[in-house]
């Protein structure tokens, strides 16, 4: 108990050489790329994942979730990509099928020259070392019997990244350096870590494979306001220092955009728009990321107050059954007679702007 | 300002677990006037739902316990009322709605029925008309269809709706006063925007006193008249919404609302985090400010005595000795 | 609801058949046959005869799968069989005995409920006062009790006191209802005792537990009262995992009244399928576990439409 209070004082240390030098090092593995001529690291093309929904003793098949329908997108080297929606619209899901965790149901996905819909178990389990996850609940992925040494070492093992103890001891004490814990913790176990510890806990595991690229899903949205920022603020310096690429899924159109270079506004299994981040703030075309800027609220009560408030009707629908046409027009107040039986295309509006809606299209 | 109809004064309520006492409401007095939204902004662990349900005498015990203060309710102290007067009093003057609506409800009786107790209990009503009170209740808070949704269980709602049953319910008797603990916490985006605009409205009608307790600072932002903040059992800073936002005089409030990534400025506006984790409430020493430990203007002052709520303007209150360096320095950035 | 029962009904006729098959390969595999048995009798008796006769009279001679296939056959046309010991049908001895553990399992099921489901309640609402302490002292009490030594007591002890001894006569319930009851109330409440210790606690703990719940919650911010809380909101929540019990214990209460009517003086089948499987009876031991199987699989039934009746969450079809 009495220890629990000088940690809360001795949490964030200054980083100290032996991390710099592992950056360094880190950052020298990386291959050297132009700004200007960023190297394509992921690329989704056309993923679909359905679910089989059975009935009755015999498990009959009688119809699909579609978790994810028909979805593209590309990330570049050390950027990240944020994906956000709310329940149902198949955000995790896509990072779920990008870490090969479901046998997908359609579409290629290239990481780094490997197609990742052909690859063998044995061979995922390589590229896994490139290619990682950290997920929401640092409660529940975090097992409660293993010192955070043990944790943090689980990748490293597999993939035989050290040759001794002393080397075992020296990743240990760096990723927890890294992730801004004190080294002492590495004997610890879990329950003795508030909620953003455990998360840094689990970002650290993630490091320790020194990967190229994380799927970060809902990371952040168990924690209190002031964790939340401490989190984002790790992600984005770490992401700085080694030159990783993430996909950043989230509920929170604001903490997602603002570690993202690129957000992909999800509704109902598919991409409504796709676009830089700044461009989706001040120029939001899909009537459903109108509405998610204005129910985002914003804590300034001048700036909040003076918005125009679009306030949607109803409920996301069960993706079981999707509305015919476009998947947003039951809720959608421009939708027409074409919106509900047809469904858009994807349609570039310059600017690398990507939005699937009829309005947009025709105008 | 209309007239105060709760006032909360000096309120302990302490929750008592292993050998350690957890303070999780230290001293804390408030007022609510008629029909006024008064938000109170807090982390996990900052004693905000303590602060509220100590009021309808939910605390339970044990471990928790009110230790000491006053709970006035139109000048009647509440802690010295009678279980029978208090179960009069809940539900019917004031009421309440939970952050979780799924578990809020009870799975095996209907939406109807559970709306149907208050009305009986409070106002006397029969269960045929109360049945038929329920219906017009869900029609008032958009619910499609209620004459078929009264007779359904809670399971066959969705979240949204839940919620919105859940308002229905406290609202059935038109409270004086409804609590709500993280009402949207639960909900998908734009379906919270929908249920605090319900809430919100139906405040103004009913000019009810509405207790928003959230950690969502935009929330507070949008819809309160008086926002409170609170950490480590305490009121740190209270105001309305403009003093508190563009004026915050704490280092906690500043940080806080540096620590929200905001959408409506550009990326590159930096996110500024608050070091450190929010304190195990039963390590606090008594005599010190709780967010010492996690103060870049801390000092042995603030380790050996307890700031008092010191008046900045009119209704805008700050607990810190630190107020003029944490304004100079919020000047030198302008 | 209907179609979901007929579901389940049609369901226990493979169920059934595999039992037939388990049951039948079970006791053939047990060492010393019915042959063995009826030799060892004669013997006793001074007769001497061949093992092939023996086997012979009692069908035994021909393979099994014969002797399967005419048991199975048997059953098709509502035959069970003749008893290999008592000149009478298995059906026979099963109508007769059966009624009697019957009632008196449903007897001891309906008092531990009685008993154990309001002091459950009650323990609840005073959790940790004293009469608290003191009912969950005694369920430990009842729990560890064995039913034979208070089932002698209470034998003993009113026969030296007042001179009073149960009945031991056993009367229908249909010749004599009060006679009847009169004979079945002592040992319904020693099973009783033992099952609603358990069941308090249970009852306690289940209704603890929902007490805790955020409805529960709700429910006293509305102003209900702390009866109303109990009974209305709390009772039937806590009563889901409950009923699971109760279903598993009503098999328990067949098979393990042997004891009280062994004590009591009750023709039930009990100990008549306890004789059976020492003597290996093999048509009377066949016929009563398939009854009994039988009662269990509808029981099981029983409670799972129970649940859905309960709890409207629950998806049965």
């Amino acid at each position: 108990m009495i220890d629990k209070k000088t940690d809360a004082y001795s949490l964030e240390i200054g980083v100290s050489d032996e991390v710099k030098e592992l950056i360094d090092e880190r950052i020298e593995q990386q291959p050297k790329v132009e700004k200007s001529a960023r190297r394509e690291i992921l690329r989704v093309d056309n993923l679909k994942m359905y679910f089989p929904v059975t009935k009755g003793l015999f498990k009959r098949t009688v119809g699909y979730v579609k978790a994810v329908d028909d979805v593209s997108f590309r990330i570049n080297q050390g950027e990240t990509l944020g994906i956000v929606g709310e329940s149902g619209s198949g955000k995790s899901t896509i990072g779920n099928c990008v870490m090969r965790n479901y046998k997908i149901t359609g579409g290629h996905m290239m990481f780094d020259g490997l197609e990742l819909e052909s690859q063998t178990p044995k061979q995922m389990r390589s590229v896994h070392k490139k290619l990682t996850m950290v997920t929401q609940d640092p409660y529940a992925s975090l097992d409660p019997r293993k010192t955070v040494s043990d944790i943090i070492l689980e990748g490293p093992t597999i993939h035989k990244m050290y040759s001794s103890k002393g080397e075992a001891r020296d990743i240990v004490g760096q990723m927890l350096e890294l992730v801004g814990l004190n080294p002492k913790f590495a004997e610890r176990f879990p329950h003795e870590f508030s909620g953003g510890q455990r998360q840094r806990i689990s970002i650290a595991r993630a490091l320790a494979l020194e990967p190229s690229f994380i799927v970060c899903d809902e990371i952040v949205s168990a924690l209190d306001v002031s964790i939340q920022a401490q989190i984002v603020s790790l992600m984005m310096k770490v992401q700085q220092e080694l030159g990783l690429t993430y996909i950043f899924i989230g509920h929170d159109l604001s903490v997602v955009r603002h570690i993202s270079n690129q957000v992909a506004v999800m509704y109902l299994g598919k991409i409504m728009e796709l676009t830089d981040s700044d461009e989706l703030y001040n120029r939001p075309m899909h009537p459903y990321t109108q509405a998610l800027i204005s129910a985002a609220p914003i804590p300034n009560p001048t700036a909040d107050r003076a918005r125009e408030r679009i306030l949607l009707d109803g409920e996301v629908p069960s993706p079981i059954n999707p509305p015919k046409g476009c998947n947003f027009c039951t809720r959608c107040r421009f939708a027409d007679e074409r919106c509900r039986q047809e469904e858009p295309e994807m349609i570039d509006v310059g600017n690398h702007h990507l939005v699937a809606c009829h309005r947009v299209a025709g105008n | 300002m209309s007239e105060p109809i709760l006032e909360v004064r000096h309120l302990k309520t302490y929750f008592f677990r292993d050998d350690a006492v957890m303070r999780a409401s230290d001293d804390l007095s408030y007022t609510v006037h008629k029909g006024e939204c008064v938000a109170i902004v807090g982390e996990s662990g900052s004693g905000k739902s303590v602060s509220a349900l100590s009021v309808l005498r939910l605390i339970p015990y044990p471990p928790g316990l009110v230790m000491d203060g006053e709970i006035l309710f139109h000048g009647q102290d509440l802690l010295k009322m009678s279980d029978e007067e208090m179960q009069e009093l809940r539900g019917s003057k004031i009421s309440m709605i939970f952050q979780e609506p799924s578990t809020a409800l009870n799975p095996v009786m209907t939406i109807g029925n559970q709306i149907c107790e208050s009305l009986m209990i409070h106002r006397g009503l029969k269960k045929k008309e109360a049945m038929k009170e329920a219906v017009e209740l869900l029609r008032k808070v958009n619910i499609p269809n209620p004459e078929q949704r009264v007779k359904q269980y809670p399971f066959e709602f969705s979240g949204g709706m839940q919620q919105r049953a859940m308002i229905a319910m406290a609202m059935s008797c038109d409270p004086e006063i409804l609590i709500a603990d993280e009402p949207t916490t639960a909900l998908d985006v734009t379906v919270q925007a929908q249920v605090l605009e319900q809430l919100n409205k139906l405040r103004a009608e009913s000019d009810t006193a509405l207790i928003i307790i959230t950690h969502n600072l935009g929330v507070v932002a949008r819809y309160a008249d008086s926002v409170k903040v609170m950490y480590g059992g305490k009121i740190v800073e209270e105001g309305n919404p403009y003093d508190i936002f563009e004026n915050p005089h704490h280092p906690y409030t500043i940080g806080l609302i540096n620590a929200v990534p905001r959408l409506d400025l550009p990326r590159s506006h930096g996110l500024h985090t608050i070091e450190g984790e929010p304190p195990d409430m039963s390590l606090i020493p008594v005599n010190c400010c709780a967010f010492a430990h996690r103060c870049r203007y801390a000092t042995a002052e603030c380790r050996e005595n307890r700031p008092p709520l010191e008046k900045v303007n009119e209704g805008h209150y700050c607990a810190c000795f630190h107020m003029d360096e944490t304004q100079a320095e919020r000047e030198a950035l302008v | 609801m209907a179609k979901y029962t007929v579901k389940r009904l049609l369901l226990l006729i493979p169920t059934l058949l595999l039992v037939c098959v388990i049951v039948f390969a079970l006791l053939r595999m047990v060492p010393g046959s019915a042959v063995d048995q009826i030799m060892y009798k004669y013997s006793t008796a001074g007769i001497t005869v061949t093992k092939e006769e023996v086997a012979a009279r009692l069908g035994m001679d021909k393979p099994w799968f014969e002797q399967f296939g005419i048991w199975v056959n048997g059953l098709l046309h509502g035959n069970m069989g003749t008893s290999l010991f008592q000149a009478e049908s298995v059906g026979a001895i099963i109508k007769r005995q059966l009624p009697v553990t019957l009632e008196l399992g449903v007897l001891t099921l309906i008092l531990t409920n009685l008993i154990s489901i309001p002091l459950g309640l009650y323990c609840a609402a005073r959790q940790d006062a004293i009469s608290d302490q003191t009912i969950r002292v005694i369920s430990v009490i009842l729990m560890s009790v064995p039913v034979f030594w208070i089932g002698t007591l209470v034998l003993i002890y009113p026969a030296k006191w007042w001179n009073y001894a149960p009945a031991t006569m056993y009367t229908p319930f249909l010749r004599d209802p009060i006679a009847n009851l009169k004979m079945f109330i002592v040992p319904s409440i020693l099973g009783a005792m033992t099952q609603a210790g358990a069941q308090i606690r249970m009852v306690r703990t289940m209704t603890l537990e929902v007490m805790r719940q955020d409805y529960i919650r709700t429910a006293w911010s509305k102003g209900v009262k702390e009866k109303r809380i109990l009974f209305r909101h709390a009772f039937r929540n806590a009563l889901i995992p409950v009923i699971t019990i109760i279903g598993g214990s009503i098999a328990g209460l067949v098979g393990g009244s042997v004891i009280l009517e062994n004590m009591f003086n009750l023709p039930g089948i009990g100990q008549q399928m306890v004789n059976a499987l020492s003597n290996r009876d093999y048509p009377l031991v066949q016929g009563c576990v398939l009854v009994f199987s039988i009662f269990v699989m509808v029981v099981n039934l029983i409670v799972d439409l129970t649940y859905k009746v309960i709890d409207p969450r629950v998806e049965i079809d």
